[in-house]
């Protein structure tokens, strides 16, 4: 028998071999892991443990929201719509609504928001059957009243102003004339 | 040995009926092969229902999960479930398909899966029909499977399917010669085809013992058996397209094979044929090569020809059927004889002998069944080539040394 | 008789076509189980040989490359976590490596170490998906089950680091989004013990049996000189031979005071370069990532995690491109800036798009089942192959 017959038949009970061999190993792994305890989680009736700070659906406190639209800027894909009346402190938010067919969950709005109101919590499930659902509004709904009474306190307020920066104009204008007068 | 069709036809219908109900003999003959017929269509809708639960299960803790659990109690509806979407799915027909191989095809695969039941026996007299020939008659049917593959491939005029078509016709052609072989072993060293003398031979004089128990199975009365018997069961489950020898049907590359284009019942037809092959080869392989319903459990000693049914007839004829007696009393005569020759003395021990073995063979198949669906779960699938190769070249040889070994062995001692 | 010999009757001439065999033009995909996404495969037939297979592509094309041109840098990043959306750690801290060497930001070195020790547990678990789904494709659908549980140990970790399970946005420009909560030190090391307890047992089930070794020993051979003519990167490059590791050969991030070893394909079951070879290389790469991250915890130095960086971002004229060792190759960011705060062009390098080439060349005169594998070994993630 030549050497490469030899070989030949080296190899072909080597591969038999292995064949068998590895096979028994891999059954034998299979079968004890038949025996132990599955590590599924029985969803529903199991929940998984959300850690904190888990970005899911946002939260938002709209005492404290300045409506300064920074989170809209922040937000990549342009998902928060915000409506309001007044600016700066004074603002009365009308709508702030959060698209979460476009929202990406990477909290850029968070981090952006300088007054801390809006915040990512720990609610995963965000199923809902429409796109309209989708649109997910935060701020409370605000009826015409409430608008136009709003409207009329910002006038109000800037009519104050106009006339507090009037006043402070005169009185400048009413103290440099005396100086000018003693200087002459 | 009394068979079910000969106890029928000698006891029951043969002799009892014709003389109650004045039927001819032909008539309750064929309604017996009837009923036979659909018990076995029963126990292979039973055995398709219970493995499609039992392999996902299984399955499923193998992989560290749970099965299916929520249709019913540890999820024991699921199959119920499976059936009613299988049934209730549209029957969609492929334009370009050849119609009548189409709907035959299913067909032909079911009735492969199906004809070898006649032959297999569930225990010493729970066999349709003993037959001389009967592991002849089962390896011939199953290859009945080939040709219904093989239309199921063409048939529709998918290229997928085609492709499934050829590799199973190569595949399935190919296992059944080792299979043959391996089961020729088992003929040589037992001496007969018939299936009950298989398991008979295996119950008797081995190891130098009259009774030789677990030990007179035929894997311990030779080294060459037990190889025989790891070759008949690797080309078993290449046979009945199981995985690791899954590749007409391999979901990831070709969709699914020759049955892409089935849906709805025309699949579950394929599927209920898949799951009973499996059965047939588990049997087959127990009887041949475990001692069949020679097993573990021990079974009272019965004589091998006496028949509950003669018993029965033998019980009537001494009460005297024939005559006056009107119907009713005629049946609740032969009611309450058959009752007697059931529960007492020798019928007992027939009826008890029978339950034992029926355990016995179904511990040792499903057994086999386990260890199919966890070779599945195990191992990778074969390259079509690389299966021809391991028939032609490894089973193949071997299977021709075991049986030079058996005819050596039978010559000499 | 009476035939009329007046007339010559030519015999019917035998066309070229009349005795050719039929080949068949099948289409794997877009749609189908182990195209490890939106991959379309046109493959020509004979037979069960393959005599050409060619990837179209484009089917996950998102425009990223045209999104981030008119959004600013912060913004870009959570848009990178999903071009390889199984490596996104990876993918976020290359883009922010570009924009910070651009402009000249000093990254702190404990979020430099953080990002290391993310970027590994993402190396892990992006490995577990590949030879998961490797396997998978192969027929042998248990590993991919047992690489799942290590894999959510690994997200379970990440989650609690970042607040997201597959698209994390942690690493950002100038250092990392948030610090280590007590007790993920301890839980990251008893996950490093857990894979290390089970990486044997994936071998005994898979890497070792013999079904598995000869469906990809010797298939789908790549040379050394194939590898850098078409440009693989990565575990497919490092399959043939190739000992190139830019964690090595241009480090970032603190990679070199990290003590690692870079496994290289050696032909154990057949050739140099086959599809045995860039599996196994990505088996030991999970393991020398495990002694990566637990050097970077070990000497986790203390400090800050994020430096001062402009609210709006606007870097410097100029151009960069800054590449990194992601799990599937390499990554790079070529970015051009013109000094405004959004980027004139970002050009993404994904390694996926680049070893998807050398499909065409490998699958010539393999059979079908061949094909599947060498996709499975070249592991890609159509996310970036199409950006």
């Amino acid at each position: 028998m030549s050497a490469r017959t030899r070989n030949a038949f080296a190899e072909y009970f080597a591969n038999l071999w292995a064949g068998i061999v590895t096979t028994c190993v891999g059954m034998r792994l299979t079968l004890r892991y038949f025996f132990s305890k599955p590590i599924t989680m029985l969803y529903p009736e199991e929940r998984p443990e959300v850690p904190a700070g888990f970005r899911g659906l946002h939260a938002y406190e709209e005492s404290k929201c300045i409506a300064c639209k920074m989170c809209v800027a922040a937000c990549p894909v342009d998902c928060i719509a915000i409506e309001m009346v007044g600016r700066g402190k004074d603002a009365l938010v009308t709508r702030y609504e959060i698209d979460y067919s476009r929202c990406l969950f990477c909290g850029l709005c968070v981090a952006a928001c300088p007054t801390q109101c809006l915040w990512m919590t720990e609610v995963y499930d965000l199923s809902c059957t429409s796109r309209q659902a989708c649109r997910r509004s935060f701020a409370r709904a605000k009826t015409q009243d409430e608008i136009a009474a709003h409207e009329r306190l910002m006038e109000q307020k800037e009519a104050e102003k106009k006339a507090q920066a009037a006043e402070a104009a005169r009185k400048k204008a009413a103290e440099a004339k005396p100086q000018a007068d003693k200087t002459e | 040995m009394q068979d079910a069709i000969q106890q029928i036809h000698s006891g029951v219908f043969g002799l009892l009926w014709p003389e109650m109900l004045r039927l001819p003999t032909w008539l309750v003959l064929t309604a017996g092969f009837v009923v036979g017929g659909a018990l076995v269509l029963v126990w292979m809708a039973l055995m398709a229902l219970a493995w499609t639960y039992g392999e996902r299960r299984i399955a499923g803790f193998i992989q560290v999960r749970y099965g299916p659990n929520r249709v019913g109690p540890l999820g024991l509806l699921q199959p119920v479930a499976d059936g009613i979407k299988c049934f209730s799915k549209e029957d969609t027909v492929p334009t370009v398909a050849y119609k009548f191989m189409y709907t035959l095809a299913p067909l032909l695969v079911f009735l492969g899966a199906m004809l070898p039941f006649a032959a297999l026996p569930f225990s010493q007299r729970l066999v349709l029909a003993d037959m001389p020939l009967g592991l002849y008659y089962v390896l011939a049917f199953e290859a009945i499977e080939v040709i219904g593959i093989l239309m199921a491939g063409w048939a529709p005029g998918s290229k997928w399917s085609l492709y499934g078509g050829m590799r199973l016709a190569a595949q399935l052609l190919s296992y059944e010669i080792p299979m043959g072989l391996c089961a020729l072993v088992i003929i040589l060293l037992s001496g007969s085809l018939n299936l009950g003398e298989i398991v008979t031979w295996q119950s008797q004089n081995a190891w130098g013992l009259e009774h030789p128990w677990v030990l007179g199975w035929a894997i311990f009365r030779s080294p060459v058996t037990f190889i025989a018997f790891v070759i008949f069961f690797v080309a078993g489950l290449a046979a009945s397209k199981r995985a690791p020898f899954d590749l007409p049907e391999a979901e990831s590359e070709l969709v699914a094979g020759y049955h892409t284009e089935y849906s709805g019942l025309r699949f579950s037809f394929f599927f209920m044929a898949e799951y009973t092959a499996m059965y047939v080869v588990c049997a087959l392989s127990a009887v041949l090569f475990l001692g069949g319903w020679y097993g573990p459990v021990p079974m009272p000693d019965v004589a091998p020809d006496s028949s509950l049914a003669a018993r029965w007839v033998e019980l009537v004829g001494l009460q005297g059927l024939q005559g006056d007696l009107s119907m009713m009393q005629k049946i609740v005569c032969a009611g309450r004889t058959l009752c007697e020759a059931l529960f007492q003395g020798e019928g007992l021990r027939i009826l008890a002998s029978e339950a034992i073995g029926l355990f016995n063979l179904l511990l040792k198949a499903f057994g086999l069944y386990f260890v199919m669906i966890w070779v599945r779960w195990t191992l990778p699938r074969v390259r079509i080539d690389q299966v021809m190769y391991l028939c032609l070249k490894v089973l193949l040889p071997f299977s021709l040394v075991c049986l030079i070994w058996a005819l050596i062995q039978v010559a000499l001692f | 008789m009476g035939c009329a010999m007046s007339e010559t009757v030519s015999p019917t001439p035998i066309r070229q076509d009349s005795l050719r065999t039929e080949e068949m033009l099948i289409n794997m995909g877009p749609q189908h189980p182990s195209t490890h996404g939106v991959l379309r495969l046109v493959v020509r037939t004979d037979g069960e040989m393959v005599r050409e297979a060619w990837p179209h592509l484009g089917y996950l094309h998102r425009c990223f490359e045209k999104v981030a041109e008119s959004v600013t840098y912060a913004q870009v990043v959570p848009y990178t976590d999903r071009l390889d959306y199984l490596a996104s750690m990876n993918n976020a801290q290359a883009f922010c490596l570009g924009v910070e060497k651009l402009g000249r930001i000093e990254v702190p070195e404990r979020a430099s170490a953080l990002r290391v020790m993310v970027a590994e547990l993402n190396r892990i678990a992006s490995h577990l998906v590949a030879f998961g789904s490797f396997a998978m494709d192969l027929g042998a659908v248990t590993p991919f089950l047992y690489a799942f549980r290590e894999r959510e140990l690994i997200i379970s970790i990440l989650e609690k680091i970042s607040g997201g399970r597959l698209l994390y946005h942690y690493p950002r420009i100038g250092g990392v989004a948030r610090d280590l909560t007590p007790g993920l030190d301890q839980e990251i090391r008893d996950f490093l013990k857990q894979m290390r307890r089970v990486w044997p047992e994936y071998n005994a089930l898979l890497s070792e049996n013999q079904i598995f070794v000869k469906r990809t020993a010797n298939v789908g051979t790549v040379t050394r000189e194939q590898a850098i003519a078409w440009g693989l990167t990565g575990p497919c490059l490092r399959g043939s031979g190739v000992k190139f590791d830019l964690r090595k050969a241009q480090p970032y991030s603190g990679y070199e005071k990290y003590d690692f070893e870079i496994p290289v394909g050696e032909g154990a079951k057949g050739t140099v370069g086959d599809c045995w070879d860039r599996y196994w290389v990505r088996m030991v790469e999970m393991m020398e990532s495990c002694r990566i991250i637990e050097q970077a915890l070990d000497g986790l130095p203390e400090g800050p995690i994020q430096s001062k960086v402009a609210k709006v971002l606007r870097l410097p004229l100029g151009e960069v491109y800054v590449p990194c060792e992601n799990p599937r190759g390499e990554l790079g960011f070529f970015i051009v800036s013109d000094g405004k705060t959004q980027a004139l062009r970002i050009k993404a390098r994904g390694p996926s798009f680049n070893n998807l080439s050398i499909t065409h060349t490998v699958c010539q005169d393999v059979l079908i089942a061949d094909v599947v594998a060498i996709l499975g070994s070249i592991d890609i993630v159509l996310g970036e192959v199409d950006r």
